[in-house]
């Protein structure tokens, strides 16, 4: 029963995104895939938010919020419905290509994959340290009270190990599941966690998609399911798969702005920037970096249309996680605060430990236990189809990666525990946040050589 | 190259002038034109911004109109890129051989993630395991579970954790303590395990060590705390951690003894 009203909760994320991705692309053709991923996408990041919004005026997420919202999301797509704006699902496409067919493979392996994630998750409690000690419990604290009067959890330092500052997201998002389940039942809640790291996949397909025909796309797509590190941390129920999940959208969109300067795109790369910084710290350094990106290309081409972009992104990113950042403004910081590390003399002081940290990132990178050849098949990518180093958008993605990894090394040259005792135990999952960087990488290079889509009806580029 | 304004403001740029190319780009209306030597011409599309229109360029003779405006190479197969780029110049004209690797390099990475997951003590194989098991025959004492059981015999009202034995001062605990109190905060919660009081900063077991919480009877009445955990090897000899139901008036708690199986 508890999977059930679990399930019922997904199907409202997926609802209140698809109503919003109606109002954001109007009218637009997708696939199955990319519907689903896209809107669940949207949805998580959407329900997050409202949750702690709602949360910061006094209502704890409970089943008539909840209720609420579904109602708000239907009357939306009722009225887009009635204008002729819904997205609408493209059942059978017209550009179907000879050997698209043995998409099935990649497919069902996929499927596969993803169905093992689950049961794993759901049969399992909840055992990684920074599940329960971190996410699993500002869940808790946030399905117990609202953020108004702020719960006492928020400012006992005894609770200073759960990183009282983090941001909220993925509590919001489990605290939304236990209300609709009725109950706090943490083994259950997973769902909400697998969910946000199967996104993964669809959200590389659509990335991929852009750029490559079906066939390679799927199979590129199929890799990220397959990981070893996402199945070790899918069902885990920390919060850096589902950063990885909205990072994806967020470089996808800012790449595609960087290359056609559309305003859906923009609108796309501001929600998912945001969603990210609300997902975790990381993410908060992530859309600054989006932005910088942003901002660069459009200064250094002159374009007015797209520093102006940048700096609308900047303006819709601080709107979005205005109100997280000024309530969580005076929270009690550990030590480990990376963020005014990061910004203080001790970058400088600490920079001798990079001799120590980047070769453990190389040494990570080529773990096959725990990467298979992603990291390498990215690089061999590359050479093969260099040319994609003219296109400004590979450009862009593969600098917001190269930031990405910067600040990652960076980070851990400011931090107070000791390197050889952290890094093992946290690397691979904060290296995994640039998993869909460097699917798409992989991808964009491989359209250089002949397997990009050309099939093209306008309104239709989705495909 | 030309160029030239839209109706919009958009401006208009034309790489590859030919009577092909001006009659294609001003009935579809298209922002830009982007030539590919190859046998298609792709447009960036005026509708949707889609940058891969093609529009196939059928006879040899349109080719070779294209080839001969020094867009490319004017050989056999002729070269595709991209004309605003330097890089092109040095394509290679044939992509047959890079995109054959290109497909068995992603095969060989599906084909080495599927071992991985297939192979003995794989994840797939783990999850696999566990799921096929019943819950009776799961082993019933992984830590995350006892830890619970423990949290969920202190009933409604707060838990005090205290040290025992070695617990009290061997360093060797913290990682293990950190764990203990980590769990089973998060498994009592909303009622609380008081291991400091609360402006006391606790980061990991070192500090639950240090901080040596010793609260007096009042403090324990006032916070509701009716059980104390205790982790580490009491006196008795008794199994750790495991939790006892205080008893109102028998003074150990707020005492500051010596006695093992009191918090220092």
């Amino acid at each position: 029963m508890t999977l059930l009203a679990g399930g019922l909760y997904l199907l409202l994320i997926f609802l209140a995104g698809y109503a919003l991705l109606s109002a954001i692309q109007p009218s637009r053709q997708m696939t199955l895939v990319q519907l689903t991923g896209l809107g669940s996408a949207i949805g998580a990041g959407t329900m997050g938010v409202l949750l702690f919004w709602a949360s910061l005026i006094g209502f704890m997420p409970s089943r008539r919020l909840l209720a609420i919202i579904g109602a708000f999301a239907l009357a939306g797509l009722l009225f887009l419905r009635k204008g002729n704006q819904l997205v609408r699902l493209k059942l059978r496409p017209a550009d179907w290509e000879k050997g698209d067919g043995w998409m099935i493979v990649p497919l069902v392996v996929t499927l596969a994959a993803l169905a093992m994630m689950a049961v794993g998750a759901l049969s399992t409690p909840v055992s990684d340290w920074d599940a329960f000690a971190i996410w699993g419990f500002k869940a808790k604290v946030l399905a117990h009270d609202a953020l108004r009067p702020a719960p006492a959890y928020f400012h006992d330092l005894t609770f200073s190990y759960s990183h009282l500052d983090y941001p909220l997201m993925v509590p919001f998002l489990t605290a939304g599941a236990y209300a609709a389940m009725g109950t706090i039942d943490d083994q259950t809640g997973k769902l909400v966690s697998v969910f946000l790291a199967a996104l993964i996949v669809p959200m590389a397909y659509l990335g991929l998609r852009w750029k490559l025909r079906r066939l390679p796309a799927a199979c590129l797509s199929t890799i990220p399911a397959l990981l070893p590190v996402l199945f070790r941390h899918a069902g885990a129920g920390c919060a850096d798969l589902p950063l990885a999940m909205f990072h994806a959208g967020s470089i996808f969109y800012v790449a595609r702005w960087i290359d056609r300067q559309q305003r859906e795109d923009l609108v796309l790369a501001i929600l998912f920037s945001g969603f990210a910084a609300f997902t975790k710290n990381e993410g908060l350094i992530l859309a600054l970096a989006n932005g910088a990106v942003m901002l660069g290309f459009g200064l250094g081409h002159n374009r007015q249309r797209q520093w102006v972009g940048a700096v609308a992104f900047f303006a819709g990113l601080l709107a979005m996680d205005a109100a997280w950042l000024l309530w969580s403004h005076s929270l009690p910081r550990t030590h480990e605060d990376y963020g005014s590390k990061l910004l203080s003399i001790q970058v400088v002081t600490h920079l001798p430990r990079l001799k120590q940290i980047i070769p453990a990132m190389v040494v990570q990178t080529t773990d096959l236990q725990t990467w298979g050849l992603l990291w390498i098949m990215t690089g061999a990518m590359a050479l093969l189809g260099w040319q994609a180093f003219a296109r400004r958008y590979v450009l862009a993605l593969w600098l917001l990666l190269g930031l990405q990894l910067a600040s990652y090394a960076l980070a851990y040259s400011v931090t107070p525990w000791n390197l050889t005792v952290l890094m093992p135990v946290t690397l691979d999952r904060l290296l995994s946040h640039a998993i869909p960087a460097l699917i798409f990488l992989a991808g964009w290079h491989w359209a250089e050589l002949g397997t990009s889509q050309y099939h093209h009806k306008p309104g239709n580029c989705m495909g | 190259m030309m160029s030239a304004s839209t109706g919009g403001g958009i401006r208009v740029k034309i790489y590859a002038f030919s009577a092909f190319s001006a009659v294609k780009s001003r009935s579809a209306g298209f922002v830009s034109i982007r030539g590919q030597m190859d046998s298609r011409l792709t447009f960036e599309c005026n509708d949707c911004a889609h940058r891969n229109v093609v529009l196939p360029i059928d006879s040899p003779a349109e080719r070779n109109s294209l080839a001969g405006n020094g867009l490319g190479r004017s050989s056999p197969r002729l070269n595709r890129g991209n004309f605003e780029t330097i890089l092109n110049q040095f394509i290679p004209a044939g992509h047959r051989s890079a995109r054959y690797a290109a497909w068995g390099i992603v095969l060989l990475v599906l084909v080495h993630l599927c071992w991985l997951q297939w192979r003995p003590g794989s994840d797939v194989r783990r999850i696999f395991t566990a799921a096929a098991e019943s819950a009776a025959a799961r082993p019933a004492t992984l830590p995350e579970e006892s830890f619970d059981r423990i949290a969920r015999q202190a009933g409604d009202a707060n838990v005090v954790l205290k040290l025992a034995g070695y617990a009290r001062t061997n360093p060797a605990v913290e990682n293990s303590l950190g764990y203990f109190y980590y769990r089973t905060a998060y498994a009592l919660y909303p009622r609380r395990v008081y291991v400091a009081p609360a402006d006391q900063v606790i980061n990991d077991g070192g500090d639950i060590l240090r901080a040596g919480f010793n609260p007096s009877r009042q403090w324990l009445e006032e916070h509701d705390v009716r059980s104390a955990l205790t982790f580490g090897n009491d006196h008795a000899g008794g199994e750790t951690p495991h939790l006892e139901i205080l008893p109102r008036d028998d003074g150990w708690a707020g005492t500051p003894t010596n006695q093992p199986g009191v918090n220092q």
